[in-house]
């Protein structure tokens, strides 16, 4: 450009120059040509994960929670490990296309559509838990202040029902949130579908958009109201997740350090797998020009911040336990660290707070292939830090006499491969059937979209 | 424009939503009455007949109870 | 009109494209003024489109109206999708209401007809009390039996017995469970050649049978009836009769536990057959010499109870001091106050260092001057045999010294594994220090049969071999199992023509039998038994067979009297009563007398009587015979090889029950070992054969070998193991089949010194494990980390004996001492109000002085509350599902470990940390201070159980009555077992011990009916009237005259992890050992 930036130019979002028809059909064309061999094998490997999954769940609804490796003092694992985590990816997607947009970080654009729509399929992951692991899966209405032939009302002062409660509604938001944003976009893929089946399901959910000022004015508004309701969602609903342990008494559980470290721990893993797949979507889908590395560098650097967040909650559990004198507190954090399960106290410990701390060379930071292995890192610590939390504080409490060892069993290790395989199956659909990309909002922040100050040919400033 | 024919166009689009309005709710009314008649008994899980208990339970007629004892063993 | 404005519309809309694309692709080069035709009227930055850009006619006159003509319109509907809102709403609304009219109500459970044929003896809901005996083993306990609408459904001690007093042991607990098994025999099986069994009427049967006992009886073929112990008059006359109708017959009584070394001894020393019952509640020092009182050895509840008579804390005078001396960690010896390990075979040993140091040195009984007892135990000195096995010097003297002050009230007991040699030994030690007063002589044991010795059994075997024995009738016994390994009984009983069995169930012996009898259980029994000379006990049916079984003794009455038709059900009721006639009730004239004092005694279930032996009617005691210790030349010695004990299982004992999944299940009071037997070493032995618990060892004797999995127990004497008889039964029913290990191959005929103890057996390892399951798991308790956590937990807080006399206020003084103006500021108030439980509150206190840890609670509280049987491989993977346990916690060191008892239930806390975590409300408090738990409501998300910092709540993983072993506790006489007062609770619900709300709803009942208020005392739980040593009291804790109020202010009342401020209900007063020294070495 020829006049000088007064101002620190903004990277550009959009590499290349592409004009709205070139953004059409680079974000439309994967949905409109056959799925290439790389998709059908990516939804194979996730189905048949999915399958297993299913397998072990209709095991587990015929027998009972036995099939699991759950146990008396230990009875939460792996349903509840898997929920939390999936739960916890879920709010980078949120943090992505709500806050960012109204901090209006318009970086977000190139990934807010696919970490939202990665928000609800968690989401959908993480809900299956909660029902699947109750000893009585058929009475899971009872979780919910029906009239019911007890006369009794839930108990509203249990965290667990405030997950219901949290986790319906995060769901529905986050998917209207999601299919708002969709709209044009599909009234865009509609008015350049050909044959008729498409065409008309485009139709349909297009919810007839004549993209008229009118629709796109009430469009804007909902999606700001939306983006605005949903942003407290973010920091609540993994806070109502954390109370689950934090209201209780057993030490290790029963910390108010809970909410905030749980919060931090979410936006970790969720931006930890938001950059997994992106890094192979924009491979695959050859989307690098929308989501560049900038965007990569950015979320980075939120990995290595929460991250940092996330091993701070750590060290402050450990000194309080030391500074609160209460013997139990004391030996549930000895035995985290130097008990039988130890091992998994050091996975966590080295992936979430150890390895992110390379993000502070922007060498790493922007070089793909090292991302990519640190975030499978971060994904694998997440997990890991539920299961300590869970397991470590249940297996040795307060009476010695009860304390016992948990061990999983086949169908728990089925039904997290499950769990992954659900999550992959339907973010694969939505690949080949949704744009990856938010359309709309890319044309408005593609170069040049945006009435800009362009200086006069001969250098007054545009002033006449 | 071919203004005239809309008329009878009209009509007709009239008379073909008042033929359509008579047929869908014949159609129901057949649907919801077969509906009913439907027996759904042979769904409905069978209901635990208890089988006719093979063991028989008597007293032996010697056997002395002792005095109704109403609180327990004390 | 409407379509030329379309077409203009996408006209203009491919303008616009190609301006873009033209602005787009070349943007650099190209100037705006060059693409745009005229400079713009407006300033060239603000325009809203290009159409305004370059100033289009018909876009400046739409400009005058606010809003583009028609942004305002309503989209056209019919331009929209063909399906509408409207009807996509219909269609919704429709599929609703078809989907809402499939659904039927699920709970419709068919046709419920009231009951009103009712018979009269029955009235739903109220249980009928039938007293009787329990023949689980020989001791005949008097029991009460509970039955609702006709099925017996609990078993507890009968308060009016004289020596069961009201209570009553884990097997007779648990032998509901033997009633309704359903693979009890069902009918008479023929197996011609001991093959192919074929199932035949009990007419035919006794056809068959009655003819060849006739023929071998004129043919001089001897009839062998191999029986048990004979406490029954009834019986011992029933078998008299037999012998007079077939003469050749011979009556063998066998047992496998029969204590004759203990009996042997005895009568050399004093004469008469029997040793006799030991007043235990007038000693204040017992030195338990290997005997497991308290455990497997005697009658346990009879000792259980006279123990803790002296274990109270609050009378003056009444707390005695248990010393043991033992090889085995056992329940005794981990109650003593002080334990010395020894290994068994060097006790005879220890004994004489004794008796040396009470005799020659301390001069203490008229004995000293004996000097043929003198040169026997000259050359012995309790000094250096205490430095050589390492036995601590200051606790012997302690011991000595106690013997010299309580002359007359100190006891020893030696265990019944220990050779003749050693009991006469103790015998004369009791003289010495005066033990012998405690003898009850005047209600002294009588025999009606003696046991068969060893000689007797040798030539039964050798008759069979030879062919001389014809018939053998084996009188519900099963010798195949119990006989020593090698007596070749077995073998011999195949050379046998006709073998007849009678038993309950499937066993070794029915397999090589031609006859397998059924017989009924001692619920559907009459029977008359006398154990002691100063009382008969009643045992009378309370429901008729459930099975085509007859009694034992009816089938032999049916024989004696020659025909199959004589036999009616009265057969052996009319017996026992002409018996009566003749031998108890002399004294009365007349049938209706006599029906009337029968009627009485069936009632009381015991007859005193005041025959009694020669001792009662004033003779005078006999003395003790010295040269029965002076003839003595054969003594027990220390052994080289390994010592191998083998003890008597306290819940299957001979082997009988193996097949009763609650007796399987209940864990072993000290390993905690549930569903197996193993050899039990200690640390220091492991380390030296290098094995460690589950590793397989080969153990031989000179009985057999036997290989079976290896426990470290702390606490055991070194080169020495331990192993539980009566498992390991390769012809038992599903549950019991091939669990555990046979260790009666180990016995041998011919032992050195007793069937049960073999000082130089060989143990050596051998490949592979077998995974024992505990139902608390072991952890390093010798560690730091570790070390005493219990007392720095203040879980377990104990006292010595001395330390509470002298400061009573020990227990709180070891917390801080807060003024009251200091408690106030420190009071925390809460944000929202407390329920003050104003009525009655229920509350239980356990005392931890009297409770010994043997598991009775947990057997009573299964049958009581439907506690389903789980099985080894869920007991492995932590579900139990038995609402109490005992927690057993070590201190001190893995060679010389100190245990605590305490059993742990749910602590109904008043702030519930399981009710405000249920999502569904299902586990809710009530007013009487009861956390209740509403089964039909839970879903099961288990946060409950994770809330508890007790851990006390048992969730059904699976539906374990199908789960377990292909659900057998689905089949339909199971479900007779059930307490109909209790819910039985499905899959995937949670529940935990509800304080028998059963029970305080039947008192509940019984205040409302008699118009009163509940009584707290009223109420006794189930495991309150099981537990042998009375430590369990229950009741309302408002009620000041409830003795459970006092207790709940006692200084030596805690609760446990009272700082988490969750309020239990249950205190527990703290255990104090009397020992010498006045602070307790272990708490801190």
């Amino acid at each position: 450009m020829s006049f000088d930036a007064t101002y620190a130019r903004e990277l550009p979002l959009v590499e290349s120059k592409a004009s709205f028809r070139e953004i059409d059909d680079a974000i439309i064309k994967p949905t409109e040509e056959k799925p290439r061999k790389g998709w059908w094998v990516a939804f194979g490997i996730s189905f048949t994960a999915l399958m297993i999954g299913a397998y072990c769940l209709g095991l587990t609804f015929y027998y009972g929670i036995g099939m699991w490796g759950n146990n008396q003092p230990v009875s939460w694992a792996f349903g509840i490990i898997n929920f939390v985590f999936w739960i916890g990816i879920g709010h980078a997607g949120t943090l992505i296309s709500a806050i960012l947009h109204l901090f209006r970080q318009k970086w977000r654009t190139g990934i807010a559509r696919f970490a939202e729509a990665m928000t609800i399929f968690a989401v959908m992951t993480a809900g299956i838990f909660p029902v699947i692991h109750t000893g009585r899966p058929w009475l899971a209405g009872y979780l919910l202040p029906l009239p019911n032939q007890n006369g009794v009302w839930v108990n509203f002062i249990s965290p667990l029902l405030w997950d219901v409660f949290a986790v319906s509604t995060y769901f529905t938001i986050s998917f209207l949130f999601w299919s708002l944003g969709l709209i044009p976009d599909i009234a865009t893929m509609r008015d350049k579908a050909k044959n008729g089946v498409k065409k008309t399901i485009y139709k349909v959910l297009a919810l007839g958009w004549s993209g008229s000022n009118r629709s796109w004015s009430n469009y804007e508004r909902a999606y700001l109201i939306l983006a605005g309701i949903s942003t407290p969602l973010v920091l609540s609903v993994h806070s109502i997740v954390s109370f689950d342990f934090a209201v209780s008494v057993i030490p290790g559980w029963h910390t108010t350090i809970f909410p905030p470290y749980f919060v931090a721990g979410a936006i970790f893993s969720g931006f930890g797998m938001v950059s997994t797949i992106l890094i192979i979507v924009r491979k695959v889908f050859g989307m690098e020009h929308i989501i560049t590395v900038n965007h990569l560098e950015k979320m980075n650097k939120i990995l290595l911040a929460t991250g940092m967040m996330v091993g701070y909650a750590y060290s402050m559990e450990f000194f309080i336990a030391w500074y609160s004198g209460n013997t139990f507190e004391m030996f549930v954090f000895i035995n985290r660290a130097m008990g039988p399960y130890a091992w998994s106290y050091w996975t966590m410990i080295t992936c979430n707070v150890i390895l992110p701390q390379l993000f502070w060379f922007k060498k790493i930071r922007r070089n793909i292939p090292i991302t990519f292995v640190l975030v499978i890192f971060v994904n694998v610590g997440m997990w890991f830090e539920r299961f300590v939390i869970i397991i470590t504080s249940l297996h040795r409490d307060f009476l010695p006499a009860s304390w016992a060892m948990f061990y999983p069993s086949l169908v728990d290790l089925g039904l997290l491969l499950g769990s992954f395989g659900f999550f992959f199956t339907f973010l694969l659909l939505f690949l080949k059937f949704l744009p990856l990309v938010s359309i709309a909002e890319l044309k408005a922040v593609v170069e040049g979209a945006q009435p800009t100050i362009h200086p006069h040919p001969n250098g007054s400033n545009g002033k006449h | 424009m071919e203004i005239n024919k809309s008329s009878d166009s009209i009509n007709q689009t009239k008379k073909m939503k008042r033929k359509k309005f008579f047929l869908t709710s014949a159609f129901a009314a057949a649907g919801i009455f077969t509906f009913t008649k439907f027996p759904f008994g042979i769904l409905k899980a069978k209901v635990l007949n208890e089988k006719k208990s093979s063991l028989k339970i008597t007293e032996n007629p010697n056997a002395v109870k002792r005095k109704s004892n109403r609180y327990g063993n004390a | 009109m409407q379509s030329k404005e379309n077409q203009t519309d996408t006209e203009m809309h491919d303008k616009v494209y190609d301006i873009s694309d033209k602005i787009y692709k070349d943007s650099n080069e190209v100037s705006l003024e060059s693409i745009v035709p005229e400079a713009p009227t407006k300033d060239v930055n603000y325009w809203r489109s290009f159409r305004e850009l370059y100033s289009d006619p018909d876009f400046i006159k739409e400009r005058e109206n606010e809003f583009s003509k028609d942004a305002l319109e309503r989209p056209d509907i019919e331009e929209g999708s063909k399906f509408s809102r409207r009807k996509f709403l219909a269609l919704l609304s429709a599929s609703a209401a078809v989907a809402a009219s499939g659904c039927s109500n699920f709970r419709d459970r068919g046709e419920i007809v009231p009951y009103n044929a009712k018979p009269d003896s029955v009235t739903i809901g109220l249980p009928n009390y039938y007293a009787s005996t329990c023949t689980g083993c020989s001791s005949a306990c008097g029991i009460l039996i509970k039955t609702l609408q006709g099925r017996p459904i609990k078993v507890d001690g009968n308060p009016d017995h004289p020596v069961s007093k009201g209570k009553i042991c884990a097997i007779a607990q648990a032998s509901v469970m033997s009633l309704y098994d359903p693979e009890r025999l069902k009918n008479p099986v023929e197996r011609t050649d001991k093959t192919s069994p074929k199932e035949i009427s009990w007419g035919d049967a006794d056809d068959a049978i009655i003819a060849q006992l006739k023929n071998a009886a004129s043919s001089g073929k001897e009839i062998a009836v191999v029986a048990g112990k004979i406490i029954s008059p009834s019986q011992k006359k029933l078998l008299e009769d037999f012998v007079k109708a077939f003469p050749t017959a011979k009556v063998y009584s066998y047992e496998l536990y029969n204590d004759s070394a203990k009996n042997a001894a005895w009568e050399k020393c004093y004469g008469s057959k029997y040793y006799p019952p030991v007043q235990l509640d007038k000693a204040m020092i017992i030195l338990s010499l290997e005997a497991d009182f308290l455990g497997s050895d005697g009658n346990k509840v009879v000792n259980s109870r006279l123990f803790a008579a002296n274990r109270d804390t609050e009378t003056e005078g009444k707390f005695n001091r248990l010393y043991s001396v033992e090889g085995n960690a056992s329940v005794t010896g981990l109650n003593a106050d002080y334990r010395l390990i020894l290994k068994t075979d060097l006790l005879e040993e220890f004994v004489l260092s004794l008796l040396n140091e009470l005799l020659l040195v301390q001069k203490k009984s008229a004995l000293a001057q004996d000097e043929a007892v003198l040169s026997k135990i000259r050359n012995f000195n309790l000094d250096n045999f205490a430095s050589k096995n390492n036995l601590k010097k200051e606790v012997l003297d302690h011991l000595i010294s106690d013997f010299g002050q309580n002359a007359g009230k100190s006891f020893v007991i030696a265990g019944n594994m220990l050779p003749e040699s050693t009991h006469i030994a103790v015998n004369l030690l009791n003289e010495v220090i005066g033990g012998n007063e405690l003898y009850s002589f005047k209600d002294a044991f009588i025999e009606h049969q003696p046991m068969s010795s060893k000689a007797d059994i040798e030539n039964l075997v050798s008759d069979m071999n030879s062919g001389k024995a014809g018939i053998v009738i084996h009188f519900d016994t099963n010798p195949v199992y119990n006989m020593p390994g090698d007596s070749g009984y077995a073998e011999a009983l195949k050379k046998v023509p006709l073998v007849i069995t009678m038993s309950e169930g499937i066993n070794e012996t029915c397999e090589s039998g031609n006859y397998v009898l059924p017989v009924n259980t001692m619920f559907e029994s009459w029977g008359d038994y006398r154990t002691r000379s100063d009382f008969y006990s009643l045992q009378q049916p309370v429901i008729s067979p459930l099975y085509n079984t007859r009694q034992k003794e009816e089938i032999l009455l049916t024989w004696i009297k020659g025909s199959k038709n004589e036999f009616n059900n009265e057969i052996y009721h009319s017996y026992i009563i002409d018996n009566w006639k003749a031998g108890v009730f002399t004294n009365v004239s007349g049938d209706k007398e006599f029906m009337k004092q029968w009627y009485a005694a069936l009632n009381d279930g015991v007859v005193m009587t005041n025959a009694g032996t020669a001792q009662s009617s004033g003779e005078a005691e006999p003395a003790f015979k010295a040269d029965a210790f002076t003839g003595i030349n054969q003594r027990m010695t220390a052994g080289t090889g390994m010592t191998v004990v083998l003890s008597k299982s306290n819940t299957l004992d001979d082997g009988r029950f193996a097949n009763n999944g609650w007796l399987q299940e209940l864990p072993n009071p000290i390993t905690k070992i549930v569903w197996d037997n193993y050899a039990a070493i200690s640390p220091k032995t492991a380390k030296s054969l290098n094995i460690e618990s589950n590793d397989l060892v080969k153990i031989t004797t000179n009985g057999g070998t036997l290989e079976l999995p290896v426990f470290v127990q702390p606490g055991m004497a070194d080169d020495m193991t331990v192993i539980d008889l009566g498992y390991g039964r390769s012809a038992c029913g599903i549950v019991g089949k091939d669990v555990g290990f046979n260790s009666v191959k180990l016995i041998s005929k011919n032992s050195s010194l007793t069937p049960f103890l073999y000082s130089d057996a060989k143990m050596e390892k051998s490949s592979g494990t077998h995974k024992l399951v505990t139902t608390q798991d072991h952890y390093a308790f010798e560690e730091k980390l570790y070390k005493d956590i219990q007392y720095r937990r203040e879980i377990i807080q104990e006292g010595t004996y001395l330390q509470y006399k002298k400061n009573p206020d020990f227990l709180s003084d070891r917390h801080t001492k807060y003024t009251e103006e200091e408690k106030e500021k420190l009071k925390v108030g809460s944000i929202n109000e407390q329920y003050v439980h104003t009525g009655t509150k229920w509350g239980m206190v356990i005392d931890l002085n009297k409770c010994t840890g043997c598991n009775e609670c947990i057997a009573a509280c299964n049958v009581e509350n439907n506690i389903p049987v789980v099985g080894k491989e869920q007991m492995g993977k932590h579900r139990s599902m038995h609402w109490m346990r005992i927690d057993r916690y070590y201190s001190g060191t893995p060679e010389v470990p100190k245990a605590s008892f305490q059993p742990m239930l749910c602590q109904h806390c008043d702030f519930a940390p399981c009710e405000n975590v249920c999502p569904v409300a299902a586990t809710t408090h009530t007013p009487d201070g009861i956390n209740a738990m509403a089964y039909n409501r839970c879903v099961g998300t288990r946060y409950c159980s994770n809330n508890c910092p007790y851990k006390v709540r048992r969730f059904n993983y699976f539906n374990f009555r199908d789960h377990f072993r292909e659900g057998i506790q689905q089949e339909e006489s199971f479900s007779l077992m059930q307490n109909p007062e209790v819910t039985v609770r499905s899959r995937g619900v949670m529940e935990k011990c509800t304080f028998c709300l059963q029970r305080i709803m039947l008192e509940r009942q019984h205040a409302i009916e008699e118009n009163r208020q509940v009584k707290g005392s009223n109420v006794k739980t189930a495991c309150q009237e099981a537990c042998n040593t009375n430590a369990i009291y229950f009741g309302d804790q408002n009620d000041e005259t409830d003795p459970i109020s006092g207790l709940n202010k006692s200084k030596l009342a805690y609760y446990v992890l009272e700082e988490i401020k969750v309020k239990p209900n249950i205190t527990y007063l703290a255990k104090l050992r009397n020992v010498y020294e006045t602070e307790e070495t272990g708490s801190h």
